[in-house]
């Protein structure tokens, strides 16, 4: 197939989405030239949710793939594993498509709310929570490496933390009004520039992809 | 009984995914796979969920003005085209339109909420009847344009041998305003965050281990040969 | 012929003013890039994360250890967009070093829509330098999972078991990141991050050897491209923040005055 199809049009495509959304966004005229606005604005964006929602379910394909490669593979020690995740993924599929098939909402279907409640609620908060460990760790490390910046990094956490607690006042009490400054005054600053920074890069990337230069998320160079 | 396993197995899978901190070991690895293949399921769920709302329930109740919801499922079938070695190119659509949307969503308002707020916040009075207010708005002032100098890539005063610059030295000084100013910043967003993560291991173990001590204890002990045998494996090569 | 007032044209609630920046920065972005199309080039400040990446995959290959690298999870038709495409961005220069010096390339991510693109990446850095044999599309390139800590515990367990040489990971992060950064510390991995959102760069700072801050993701994003007005548009982005600069300075001097520039700018 020509190079038109495999990369200019979709390029193209990218272009005028970004700048029609721009355009919607920003044109007013009257109130109702605005909703009709809105309305294809909005349009774009549901177009987008069933994009990605085909998208995760191309994605749970994959994941199903990648794992029927490793038992295809025959690794002894990895077969378990793979199959487990593999049928607990095709078991909630099967309750979900029920759930679509008798009008339940999916997250009141019993057996895929089971599923959701006991296996993935206490490992997503278990793995949240496993941070508490990892920061430990990750500190006392940056006290032996001696870099200033990050050394002044975490002397200023050890300071709101303090300030944060009772254990704090107790030691000195002016850990808390520190704490208050830190968080007003330096915190509010140097968080500013990094917004900004942040703001001009998706300008300019957006603009990179209106004028078809940024190409990276195309893959290959053909 | 089934309320039984419930409350052995989210005890169980708590303690198990903590492991890892020690070491990798089996009883890990199944609770890692037992959620990874809940999560896919969940999220492929969640989509058709979402894919039913938005266009097929649409599409059911009139089909003739909604007839263009086709159009984002054909785009979101190409997808599949990854596995073609011939017309991999074609989901490349899907991905263009959903990039694109979510770039415009962030490119319309940046000016906005990235710049004109974030200026707006700085412009603080520099002299006010209050000194301590006074030096916090200069200090506030300060941080904020030399950490903004640290981001300017292109435009920079040349390195020269021997003695720096005047323009260097200054350039130099706002620099390391600049760095120490978001060091500063980024040390209370630690602290901050450790303390929420601190009240929320708190929380679990309230709701998942103390009140269950034998099933939380037959865990543990579990996880625990777990580890002695994945580090005797590893002593032995 | 009547004209519309610009107040009827232009939405209030978006911003007069706020359209007058983005087109002016838009414009001033294409104006670098023109000027390098004819052969200007402009110095560009050296951001030691990047420069570092290549030290990275080199001593991986020493050590014959993987390369893990990621850019997160969620979904790239949110706001993150840019972020998720910086993260591609490093990502082709990643690949390519991984063809130059033949090392083993994991990629994982939580990204549905980019399951294809990264592929295609990964491949086309073995390709294009030579070794497309080193291609293994099932391990180079593996999606988790779009569920934040899901994908997390997987993403950990891979560079732990695979014992990653270097960890680089960059894209929009959440809680996720310190998980990542301290999986790739347990394993000795030389680490580079990078993340434009706020709340997650302290981690990086704190725990990788080099990290990108906010928006130097994106200038690597254009550096990784290696083309030259690719690399020039980073010019418009500056003139943002000299612009940024100027309204501070002007507005600090006008608020004396009586004038305040924060109404105007609202526009």
């Amino acid at each position: 197939m020509s190079v038109v199809w495999r990369r200019t049009i979709p390029q193209l495509l990218v272009a005028i989405i970004l700048v029609v959304m721009t355009a919607l966004y920003f044109l007013y005229i009257d109130k109702t030239t605005k909703a009709t606005l809105n309305y294809w604005d909005g349009l774009l964006i549901n177009y987008s949710i069933v994009i990605a929602a085909m998208a995760a379910i191309v994605g749970g394909v994959d994941l199903a793939r990648y794992h029927v490669s490793l038992i295809m593979k025959r690794e002894r020690e990895q077969i378990p594993f793979s199959l487990i995740t593999i049928i607990l993924e095709v078991v909630c599929v099967i309750f979900a498509f029920y759930a679509l098939a008798t009008g339940v909402p999916i997250l009141t279907q019993p057996q895929f709310s089971w599923i959701y409640l006991n296996l993935q609620v206490p490992t997503s908060s278990a793995m949240y929570s496993i941070l508490v460990f990892y920061v430990a760790s990750a500190a006392y490390r940056t006290f032996r490496a001696r870099n200033p910046p990050a050394l002044l990094l975490l002397i200023v956490g050890v300071i709101v933390m303090l300030g944060n607690t009772s254990l704090g006042f107790a030691i000195w009490p002016g850990f808390t009004p520190l704490k208050d400054w830190i968080m007003t005054v330096p915190n509010a600053a140097g968080y500013r520039p990094i917004v900004i920074g942040v703001g001009l890069g998706t300008i300019i990337l957006g603009l990179r992809l209106i004028l078809r230069k940024e190409v990276t998320w195309m893959g290959r160079r053909d | 009984m089934i309320e039984a396993i419930q409350i052995w197995l989210s005890a169980a899978l708590v303690i198990w995914i903590w492991s890892f901190v020690y070491k990798d070991n089996y009883l890990y690895r199944l609770a890692q796979h037992i959620f990874l293949g809940a999560a896919a399921g969940y999220s492929i769920g969640i989509s058709l969920d979402s894919l039913n709302k938005t266009a097929l329930v649409p599409l059911a109740k009139s089909p003739t003005t909604n007839m263009h919801l086709i159009i984002p499922i054909i785009i979101g079938l190409l997808f599949f085209f990854k596995y073609s070695r011939r017309y991999y190119w074609v989901a490349r659509y899907g991905v263009g339109i959903a990039l694109a949307v979510g770039t415009a969503l962030a490119f319309r308002t940046a000016p906005m909420a990235n710049i004109i707020r974030q200026v707006n916040a700085v412009l603080l009075p520099l002299w006010t009847p209050d000194p301590v207010k006074t030096l916090n708005n200069w200090i506030h002032v300060v941080i904020t344009l030399s950490a903004l100098v640290y981001f300017i890539f292109t435009v920079t005063p040349r390195v020269v041998e021997g003695r720096p610059t005047i323009t260097y030295r200054v350039y130099d000084a706002v620099l390391r305003i600049g760095i120490y100013g978001m060091m500063v910043a980024f040390g209370a967003t630690l602290a901050n965050t450790i303390m929420t993560r601190l009240a929320f291991f708190i929380s679990m173990n309230i709701q998942y281990l103390q009140p269950y001590p034998l099933e939380s204890l037959s865990a543990i002990i579990l996880v625990a040969i777990a580890i002695l045998f994945a580090m005797r494996r590893a002593r032995a090569g | 012929m009547n004209y519309l007032p610009v107040e009827q044209v232009i939405n209030p609630a978006a911003g007069t003013v706020s359209l007058a920046i983005l087109i002016f920065l838009s414009l001033s972005g294409y104006y670098y890039m023109k000027l390098a199309e004819k052969g200007r080039t402009f110095p560009v400040r050296k951001i030691r994360a990047f420069e570092a990446i290549e030290e990275a995959v080199a001593r991986s290959v020493e050590m014959g250890r993987p390369v893990h690298y990621t850019i997160g999870y969620g979904s790239i038709r949110t706001a993150h967009a840019p972020q998720y495409t910086a993260g591609l961005g490093v990502l082709t220069h990643v690949a390519r070093l991984a063809g130059k010096y033949g090392a083993r390339l994991i990629v994982t991510h939580g990204v549905p829509e980019a399951i294809a693109s990264i592929d295609e990446i990964v491949r086309d850095g073995y390709f294009s330098e030579g070794r497309p044999e080193l291609y293994n599309p099932v391990d180079n390139a593996r999606y988790l999972t779009d569920v934040q800590f899901a994908y997390a515990s997987s993403a950990q367990a891979v560079i732990i078991r695979e014992n990653a040489g270097a960890n680089i990971v960059i894209g929009p992060f959440w809680a996720e990141s310190l998980i990542l950064a301290e999986a790739g510390t347990m394993v000795g991995a030389f680490q580079i991050g990078g993340t434009a959102r706020d709340v997650q760069i302290p981690f990086f700072v704190l725990v990788c050897d080099y990290a990108f801050i906010g928006e130097e993701i994106f200038a690597a994003g254009a550096m990784a491209s290696g083309d030259i007005p690719t690399l020039a548009s980073i010019r418009g982005q500056d003139v943002g923040k000299l612009l940024s600069i100027i309204l501070i300075v002007l507005g600090l001097i006008l608020l004396p005055l009586g004038v305040k520039l924060a109404t105007y700018l609202m526009w």
